[in-house]
């Protein structure tokens, strides 16, 4: 019995042996969070792999359709090189999959850059980043926000998650976090009505560098309250003088200036949460783009949202651990408050959100979400519906959705 | 004349960088190296910060920044008078923590961590690594 005992604890640690020969270099320099976790070798891991993702189900009361979808699946790999050289991957899927030829589903970098650690208060970021404006833009996670859709302000207004190629640089005094971040600038040819400066992005993807973009923020931390300010400034147009100047329009690198500011404040204590978010854009010289490409875009746009939430289980001794947070959010924006004389005033685009919704996480990272989205828009321009569908709903100001999906990070 | 507009362009953002330098520089500055709750920069030799045990005659936590070290250290002096320090490096992703009002943060993915450095919000899963304490006569030894 003896040698039999002896022998299975000799097998075993055969096992266990060349299973971990069978790992590769890279594979035994790479940890997850549990291997870390069990081994007890917090902070000495070179490689690590993470990620997030989220799905949700939303049915539109006044369409009378529904639809659910993969929403996103994003992948990190990181690599700490020494304590100072570290690399910075996510990867992003959208919708499931991409296929050619079709409309929808997106893959795409969402941050690939490399940091540089000058000291422990200060480092440098250089490749495609994003920078620090708003709340969403850099905290993204699904099981770090309430709502089964990101904030419509930080969607519409400011266009989370919103990354460029440039360099950026962090630090922080005794009660201040600042950054400042220098990046490729936007490309207001491909702003779309309705859309904001959305799809003049360019994400990493074959950026024109003629133009140029600052931006800057400061966070502040009091007790409970985090207060953050930031700004952003950057020319739209990447075009040479000589073809710019064809078109009227301006060039340089900050050609066509693009300006957003940002302000927010956030509470949180014994389980209640609060949350406050201004933003507003100026794009000045909207009529001059209107007049070369007639894409309908505007000169300035705001929005601003207020949310309270509290977790019901903040005191539960049984549910110690879990989260049921309930949540109201009030949103307003306009992504046409101010429009150039060669601009069409659409009052769709004036919009209020009221999302009353349960937010339920049985571990701090895998959340369970179901809200109601109530939406209030200004009338319908006749004159922006051109070959209307024979089988189209006439516009209706007010429409409610429901919304259920789940969420995880790791 | 589009020399002279990307020249101008070139001028003005090497402008906002050296402001942007100088304004870091300051803020750097502003920083003490001692008292309160503010920043104690020791050196670190053979793995180990030493310093003084009466910082905490005053004030039971403090935040250090051992000089060319990439993290910070918060200390704690317990009512038994004994000492928890903490990395102020996530256990998500290695970055340097902020410090907050009630904890620290990392503005990479949104992890937070209590004073105790337990995890209050994720993706973080991992507590902060706390680092062997020694005390001296005169002086708090922490083993990085």
């Amino acid at each position: 019995m003896r040698k039999l005992t002896i022998a299975l604890i000799g097998l075993m640690h055969f096992f266990n042996n060349a299973n971990a020969q069978l790992r590769t270099p890279a594979q035994q320099l790479m940890i997850t969070n549990e291997d870390s976790l069990n081994a007890g070798v917090v902070g000495k891991s070179k490689t690590v792999i993470s990620g997030y993702g989220s799905s949700f189900y939303q049915r539109n009361f006044n369409e009378k359709t529904a639809a659910i979808t993969l929403e996103r699946v994003v992948l990190f790999v990181g690599h700490q090189f020494n304590s100072k050289i570290s690399v910075f991957t996510e990867m992003e899927l959208e919708n499931a999959k991409v296929e050619g030829e079709e409309p929808g589903g997106e893959l795409a970098m969402e941050q690939a850059y490399l940091k540089f650690n000058l000291n422990s208060r200060q480092y440098i970021t250089a490749g495609l980043f994003i920078p620090r404006i708003g709340l969403l833009n850099e905290n993204h996670l699904p099981v770090n926000f309430n709502g089964t859709e990101r904030s419509m302000v930080e969607q519409m207004v400011i266009p989370a998650t919103w990354r460029e190629l440039g360099i950026g640089f962090y630090g922080r005094t005794k009660k201040f976090n600042y950054s400042f971040a220098l990046m490729n600038g936007l490309n207001s040819a491909a702003f779309e009505h309705g859309r904001g400066i959305r799809d003049g992005r360019f994400e990493g993807k074959n950026a024109s560098a003629n133009n140029l973009a600052v931006s800057a923020a400061i966070q502040y931390y009091f007790k409970d309250f985090t207060f953050q300010i930031s700004g952003y400034a950057g020319g739209s147009n990447g075009l040479s003088k000589r073809a710019s100047d064809s078109l009227a329009l301006n060039s340089g690198a900050f050609g066509l200036p693009v300006y957003l500011g940002e302000a927010n404040v956030q509470w949180s204590k014994d389980g209640i949460s609060a949350k406050l978010l201004g933003a507003y854009l100026s794009f000045p010289d909207a009529a001059g783009i209107n007049k070369a490409y007639g894409n309908n875009v505007s000169n300035t746009m705001y929005g601003a949202y207020a949310e309270l939430a509290y977790n019901l289980l903040e005191h539960s001794k049984k549910m110690k651990g879990q989260q049921l947070n309930v949540f109201g959010r009030y949103e307003i924006l306009d992504l046409n408050s101010r429009i150039p004389g060669n601009a069409i005033y659409d009052g769709t685009e004036k919009q209020q959100h009221i999302i009353l919704g349960l937010s339920y996480l049985p571990i701090r990272n895998i959340v369970i979400k179901a809200d109601l989205r109530l939406l209030r828009t200004g009338a319908e321009n006749a004159d922006l519906v051109t070959n209307p569908s024979p089988v189209r709903i006439p516009y209706k100001q007010n429409n409610q959705f429901l919304n259920i999906g789940i969420g995880y990070s790791f | 004349m589009e020399r002279r507009a990307f020249l101008k362009g070139a001028c003005r953002i090497c402008l906002l960088g050296a402001a942007a330098a100088t304004i870091t520089a300051d803020l750097s500055s502003c920083s003490p190296k001692m008292g309160g709750n503010n920043s104690f920069m020791p050196v670190v030799k053979d793995n180990l910060v030493e310093i003084p045990l009466s910082m905490f005659d005053q004030q039971a936590f403090h935040i250090i920044s051992p000089a060319k070290y990439e993290y910070e250290i918060s200390i704690e002096k317990k009512p038994d008078n004994t000492y928890k320090a903490l990395l102020l490096k996530c256990t998500h992703y290695q970055n340097q923590l902020t410090t907050t009002g009630n904890g620290f943060t990392c503005s990479l993915h949104g992890s937070r961590f209590d004073k105790q450095g337990t995890v209050t919000k994720g993706p973080a899963e991992i507590p902060l690594q706390e680092l062997k304490t020694q005390i001296t006569k005169e002086n708090l030894l922490i083993h990085l």
